[in-house]
């Protein structure tokens, strides 16, 4: 039985009583864990009862030589090479994980709560109608309830247009679109970036999400007058006239997004506009056609296939900035470094 | 600024964190895996390998938990995983005792019974030479400064099985050294 300054060393260099280690009995596999309860002693006896060892003053020797040995050791350990642990930094701080955000928390937790695809779509889909703000709503509103009283037969005649309600609708529907889309992506200039950057979804659902409500309510407008126009001008096919203005609201909104991905979107939904009336210019004009021909199948048909090639080329454009559309948003320093 | 502040910054997203983390860590984990490994390289590269894992796990950090306690689990882990790997089992797994002693060199002993029979760095060299699980406690107790606590929170067990675990190791090791230095011949056993 060793006696007390050996048990003192012993426990000085151990940092514990070695009473109190357990004993875990012969032929035990030390490295299984084992139960930590106080109850357990090393030799079987009660804690506190149990005599240090005989050789508890060559361990406690041994601990300070390894404890030595190892100070010595760290003094001696030459310091990482400055240029390796400045590419170390570099590397690691490409790492540090984006700041979490208590507003995508949330909007991640309602999304999360829904039921159904559906419904998460909506959620997602939802926060956006804030997001284009008063005028999106109400000059689009203004420009198709302004022109259509303009466009009766009276007043047109009156102010020498040519114009059907048809072809005004499809003349204004490339307009509506061009604006409505370069006003919900008007970019990091006006407030919205910020609440974008904060925003839980990735920056294609994202987009996706604000699409979705120019379309709709572009639609909706457009719907509304179409049906309007077959009132008062019974003449007018109606399935022709929708798919005249809803085939440039889509071309549009697509071309003027994938443009907005790398020129401002009043740059890019001005270039679209241009080049679309350009198009219809050529199928029209040029042909000694009426503007008013744009109902026409003769002047639709073409137009479905500039459209196709407008649409190929505007995915095109979008697929060259896929995995930063992919990419999910989290904050302004994320921004920053990775974008 | 403490460890647990500047891993709060991290998880934040402040990339300036980064370096203190680093400066604090890099040449201790190096010690920790040559401690275990005695290969350099190897140790450099688990090293590297830990930061990696710290920084990017730095999310799943709960302040104020403990920092250091946290490095050395994912050191640990770090180096469980690579004694089962193919490379560890094919190759280093068992370098003796007289060539293991790349490290740089300790300074001398306490003048004491067993340890004054003894050069420092053969008895930092035995460690690799004890069952892991012995040698793990002692790198982490006497050669990293770990307190008790803090080794059974880093490696997953009870205190009282890490207390047993560095004592019977003491005693394993001194067995170890004993044989060697009076070259019986035997084979150690512990």
């Amino acid at each position: 039985m060793g006696n007390r300054p050996d048990a003192d060393r012993l426990i000085r260099v151990l940092g514990f009583d070695p009473a109190e280690a357990l004993d875990p009995g012969p032929g035990t596999d030390l490295a299984a864990p084992v139960p930590g309860s106080a109850e357990h002693t090393w030799a079987g006896e009660p804690v506190g009862s149990v005599p240090v060892p005989e050789d508890g003053d060559e361990l406690a020797a041994l601990a300070e030589a390894l404890q030595a040995a190892a100070r010595a050791q760290d003094a001696a350990w030459p310091d990482p090479d400055p240029a390796e642990t400045r590419r170390l930094v570099a590397a690691l701080t490409a790492l540090v994980p984006a700041p979490e955000c208590p507003f995508a928390a949330e909007l991640e937790r309602t999304w999360a709560r829904q039921p159904g695809w559906l419904a998460r779509t909506l959620a997602a889909v939802q926060p956006q109608v804030r997001l284009l703000e008063r005028p999106f709503w109400l000059a689009s509103a203004a420009l198709v309830a302004a022109g259509m009283p303009l466009l009766s037969p009276d007043v047109a005649a009156s102010l020498g247009l040519d114009l059907t309600y048809g072809a005004f609708l499809l003349l204004v529907a490339p307009i509506l679109a061009t604006l409505g889309v370069a006003h919900a992506f008007r970019g990091i200039s006006t407030g919205m970036a910020e609440v974008e950057l904060t925003c839980a979804l990735t920056p294609a659902q994202l987009v996706l999400g604000r699409l979705f409500w120019v379309a709709a309510y572009d639609t909706l407008l457009l719907g509304g007058a179409s049906l309007l126009s077959a009132a008062l001008e019974p003449s007018v096919m109606l399935g022709w006239l929708v798919l005249g203005w809803l085939l440039p609201i889509l071309v549009l909104a697509v071309t003027v997004l994938s443009l907005s991905l790398y020129v401002p979107p009043w740059v890019g939904g001005s270039a679209a506009l241009a080049l679309w009336l350009l198009i219809l210019t050529q199928l029209t004009l040029a042909r000694d056609l009426p503007i008013a021909a744009v109902t026409d199948p003769v002047v639709l048909l073409p137009l479905s296939a500039f459209c196709a090639g407008g649409l190929i080329l505007a995915a095109g454009l979008i697929a060259r900035t896929w995995p930063r559309l992919t990419t999910r948003l989290a904050g302004l320093d994320t921004w920053g470094r990775r974008f | 600024m403490t460890d647990e502040d500047l891993m709060r910054q991290l998880q934040q997203g402040h990339p300036d964190a980064v370096e203190p983390l680093v400066r604090r860590y890099h040449k201790p984990l190096m010690a920790y895996f040559y401690r275990l490994s005695h290969d350099y390289h190897l140790a450099q590269d688990l090293a590297q390998e830990c930061l990696f894992r710290l920084v990017s796990r730095a999310g799943q950090y709960q302040f104020p938990r403990p920092v250091k306690p946290w490095v050395y689990q994912i050191a640990a882990n770090l180096w469980r995983d690579h004694r089962k790997s193919a490379a560890y089992r094919h190759g280093s797994a068992a370098l003796p005792l007289d060539e293991a002693a790349e490290m740089p060199e300790a300074g001398p002993p306490p003048d004491d019974d067993v340890a004054s029979r003894l050069l420092a760095h053969e008895a930092l060299a035995a460690l690799q030479a004890l069952p892991p699980h012995f040698a793990e406690v002692l790198v982490l107790r006497f050669c990293q400064c770990l307190t008790v606590p803090e080794i059974a929170a880093a490696l997953e067990l009870p205190e009282g099985t890490v207390k047993s675990r560095i004592y019977h190791g003491l005693r394993c090791l001194r067995s170890r050294l004993s044989r060697e230095v009076t070259c019986d011949g035997q084979p150690a056993r512990c």
